[in-house]
This record gives structure tokens, C-alpha cells and sequence, in this order.
């Protein structure tokens, strides 16, 4: 069986992770670099990402090596609801984690990963009074109660349809 | 991985802090260590991970407001109307962005579009005119606007000039979308409706007034406005828009000038020699819809070779 290629990548504190070419295809970024560089032994510096996030990140494009590369473009129906078990496993962080896992793979260019993050705040948004979500995301009100009233009268014909 | 371990400990710890104000700063004084072994790094990482970091340094930990504003619009897109308007109401940074986004999530979230037209027919149907005429007229300035509305050089292959060619090209979408509105079902006013919570004009305070000098027609949120009914004043608000756009390329009343004149091309005068405005007419006469075919005459004139005659009862 053939050796399955491997690629260096250096997270912002300069811990260096050694991972599958597959697995670091995942990510556009990644992918274009590799085919920038060609064949070599040099890490991939990745200044943007910590070591911990960079670890879930490698984690995350394991479990889906194998899933079909999603289309950019594909801008279909929004759906948060359709989270399988392992993903939901994955995004049960704390909040810096999550919003650092959203930055990542923003900055990675991993779209099934961004999508699985953002839809996971929104999910956490859901259902919610504005004050829940303020406690949720430990959001400062700083609305005067007149400027409050006035926003809630200017957005009723949102929550009333 | 290396550090595997360290990853959950770092979890751990991020945890505990989670509880922290987006505002409060870490007091991270630590002096930026060049040079250092990635061994070293890994094995120190157990602990160190934040002083370590110079970009942590300057964000302790990641929060809804790290992220750049795209972030938050895509996180906005699998959010529900009522989800998003409550988020938007949580402060003022939040509600200035999504305030400022609001088009674009409709247009993502629901399909709609400003540049078909659908949009104005889901502010009809939202009463937005009565609801948020801020947003009506955001909608309806995206809608109404042409690339080159700011250009008037002719090309080197035509006379007429190319914002009157894009101009005629986005006639028949708004002569389309006139056609969608009037064929749209009446609507009451909403319940609990209270003009002088949300009209722009309330406080007779002009510089708070929806309207723009450019849009160059009357505030349709003025007082004696409020009696007409529903469908009438939105119809009113959109016909004047529409044809202010062409009384301002083509002269007063839109009339056409002889030296531009081309086959195929719309103007306002031509409205009534259209087949879908003879439409429209038999329709408003044959629902009996008397303020509304009272509305299109007075605006367009009776169809060519029609005439059209009000009598008392």
C-alpha cells in the first residue's frame, strides 16, 4: 500500500503538527499552498491559528477526509437543524473556542467547518428573548430604556409574522 | 498530535473564563519570547498558552464581537426573521450591524430579490409601509437604482446615451412589479397600527424625514396620507418612485424627446398604450375597484383607444 503523504503545519506558537496531505486538503488554503510549494519538506506556517484550535481543526477534517468537497457557490437552503451526532460532539466547547474555530476556518477557508460553527451559534441564538442571548454571549446592554423601546417598536413587524 | 493533552486542559481553562465580560481585558504583561524551541513551546503549552501567544496577548479569548462583520452576517443567515431581530436588539453595535444587513438576510434567507422586484412585494405583504418605512425606502432605493445613474456618455455605438439605455432596460421590471402589486390582495392596516409611533415625519422634524432630495416626490408618510387605504398608499409610494426616476432622466413628466426616440424603448407617456395597463384596467373595472382605477387614470390617463368615464354612482 502506497504511503500516504504527509504535510508539516506550524500553529502561532510554532508547535508543529505533522498530518495527512488529505487531511490538510480540506482546506482550500492549505490545498492551494501545497500545490503553490509542490513537493517539500517545509512546514506550513499558520501565524492565524493556536495550537488547541489548530488540533480540533485537524481533528474535525479527519473525521470528514472522506466527504465530497462542497461546492463555494452551493448557497442552498440555510438549515441549522441537520447537525449529525459527531459534529455536534465536536462543537460542544466552550465560547472562545467556538468563535476561534469559526476565525480558523474562516481563515483556512473550510467551509463544511465554518458552516458547522456558524450554525452551531445560531442554534445557540434560537428561541432566545434578546436578554437570554445577552446572557448567553455576555452582551452589555447599552440601549438607554428609550433607545430599547424604540428598537423593540421598530423591529415588531419581525416577530410578529 | 502533540498536544493532545494540553487541548483539553486548555478547554478547560478557556471554560472557566468564559463568563467574562466581552470587555474585560486580560492583564497579560508578559514580554513577547523570540526564538523559542517548538519543543519547548509544546511542553510549556500545558500552561502558558495565552502569555505565550502574541496574538492572545491582544485577544484573551475569542468572543461574538472577534469576529469580522461577514462572520456575523454568514452566523445571521441561519437565523429565523424573529431570532434575527431579537439578536439585533441586544445592543447597539449588534443592532447597527443588523440593521444594516437586514436586505441582504432577506434576500439570502428568503430568496428574495431587489433587483426582480420580489422584495417589494414582501414589504407589501410585511407592511413595511406602516411597520419600518426606513427599510421600505432602503428596499425601494436598491430597487430603483441604476448602475449608471451617475453616467450619461454616450457609447461609441449608439446615440442614446447609457444610463437612458439601462434606464429603459429596467422598465419593464418596474412596469412588472407595478402589474405584481396591483394584482396583490388588499390589505388592512396592521392592528395596533400608530402613524405617529413610526411615521418619519411625526415630529415635523424634517431632517428626520425618509425621503431624500433626489427621490424628488412628496413624503408619503404625511398626515393626510394616513386615510388612504393599505394597498392604495403603497401603490401611491411606488408609482411615485417610479416615475420620478424617469421624470428626472427625461424631463419633467417624462415625456420623450424626439431626438431619442427608439423603438423598444419605455417611457412614461408610452404607458398607456401598453396591452398589460389595458389589463390592468379591465381588471381594477372588473372588481370594481374604483380608487384604484381612479388612481392609475389620474397618474397615466385611460388606455389608447379606450375611454374611461366616472359617473356618481
Amino acid at each position: 500500500m502506497a504511503e500516504l503523504k504527509k504535510v508539516k503545519l506550524t500553529s502561532s506558537e510554532g508547535t508543529e503538527f505533522i498530518v495527512d496531505r488529505k487531511v490538510a486538503e480540506k482546506s482550500v488554503l492549505l490545498k492551494n499552498m501545497l500545490e503553490d510549494v509542490g513537493e517539500s519538506d517545509m512546514a506550513i506556517p499558520l501565524p492565524n491559528v493556536t495550537g488547541p484550535i489548530l488540533n480540533k481543526v485537524i481533528d474535525y477534517c479527519t473525521h470528514h477526509r472522506d466527504d465530497p468537497f462542497v461546492n463555494q457557490e452551493d448557497d442552498s437552503k440555510k438549515v441549522s437543524d441537520d447537525i449529525d451526532d459527531w459534529d455536534a460532539e465536536f462543537c460542544k466547547v466552550d465560547q472562545g473556542t467556538l468563535f476561534e474555530l469559526i476565525l480558523s476556518a474562516n481563515y483556512l477557508d473550510i467551509k463544511p467547518l465554518l458552516d458547522l460553527t456558524c450554525k452551531t451559534v445560531a442554534n445557540m441564538i434560537k428561541g432566545k428573548t434578546p436578554d437570554e442571548i445577552r446572557k448567553t454571549f455576555n452582551i452589555i446592554n447599552d440601549f438607554t430604556p428609550e433607545e430599547e423601546e424604540h428598537v423593540r417598536k421598530e423591529n415588531e413587524w419581525c416577530e410578529e409574522r | 498530535m502533540k498536544v493532545d493533552s494540553s487541548v483539553k486542559k486548555y478547554c478547560r481553562q478557556r471554560q472557566s473564563v468564559s463568563s467574562r465580560t466581552q470587555h474585560n481585558v486580560q492583564n497579560a504583561t508578559t514580554p513577547l519570547v523570540n526564538d523559542i524551541d517548538s519543543s519547548v513551546l509544546t511542553q510549556r503549552s500545558n500552561t502558558l498558552l495565552p502569555q505565550l501567544n502574541p496574538l492572545m496577548l491582544n485577544q484573551p479569548h475569542a468572543t461574538l464581537f472577534s469576529l469580522p462583520s461577514e462572520l456575523v452576517t454568514r452566523i445571521s443567515f441561519y437565523l429565523t426573521l424573529p431570532d434575527y431581530s431579537r439578536t439585533s436588539r441586544t445592543c447597539k453595535s449588534l443592532h447597527t450591524h443588523f440593521q444594516k444587513e437586514l436586505i441582504l438576510f432577506l434576500r439570502h434567507v428568503y430568496g428574495l430579490s431587489v433587483r426582480s422586484g420580489s422584495l417589494i412585494l414582501f414589504a407589501y405583504g410585511a407592511h413595511l409601509q406602516y411597520r419600518a418605512p426606513r427599510l421600505l425606502d432602503r428596499i425601494m432605493d436598491e430597487f430603483f437604482v441604476d448602475v449608471g445613474d451617475n453616467l450619461n456618455i454616450g457609447s461609441s455605438n449608439s446615440k442614446t446615451p447609457i444610463s437612458l439605455r439601462q434606464a429603459n432596460s429596467r422598465w419593464p421590471t418596474y412596469w412588472s412589479v407595478l402589474y405584481s402589486l396591483d394584482r396583490l390582495p388588499p390589505l388592512d392596516p396592521p392592528q395596533n397600527y400608530t402613524p405617529s409611533a413610526l411615521s418619519c415625519c411625526s415630529d415635523h422634524n424634517v431632517d428626520n424625514c425618509n425621503i431624500q432630495s433626489h427621490q424628488n416626490i412628496s413624503c408619503y408618510c404625511s398626515e393626510q396620507m394616513v386615510n388612504l387605504n393599505p394597498k392604495l398608499q403603497f401603490l401611491e409610494k411606488y408609482a411615485s418612485r417610479m416615475n420620478a426616476k424617469f421624470a428626472n432622466r427625461l424631463g419633467r413628466g417624462g415625456e420623450r424627446h424626439c431626438s431619442l426616440g427608439r423603438r423598444n424603448e419605455w417611457f412614461l407617456s408610452d404607458v398607456r398604450q401598453k396591452k398589460t395597463y389595458r389589463m390592468l384596467i379591465m381588471q381594477n373595472i372588473k372588481y370594481g375597484d374604483v380608487e384604484l382605477l381612479r388612481f392609475y387614470l389620474e397618474k397615466y390617463g385611460a388606455p389608447i383607444n379606450g375611454v374611461v368615464r366616472f359617473t356618481p354612482e
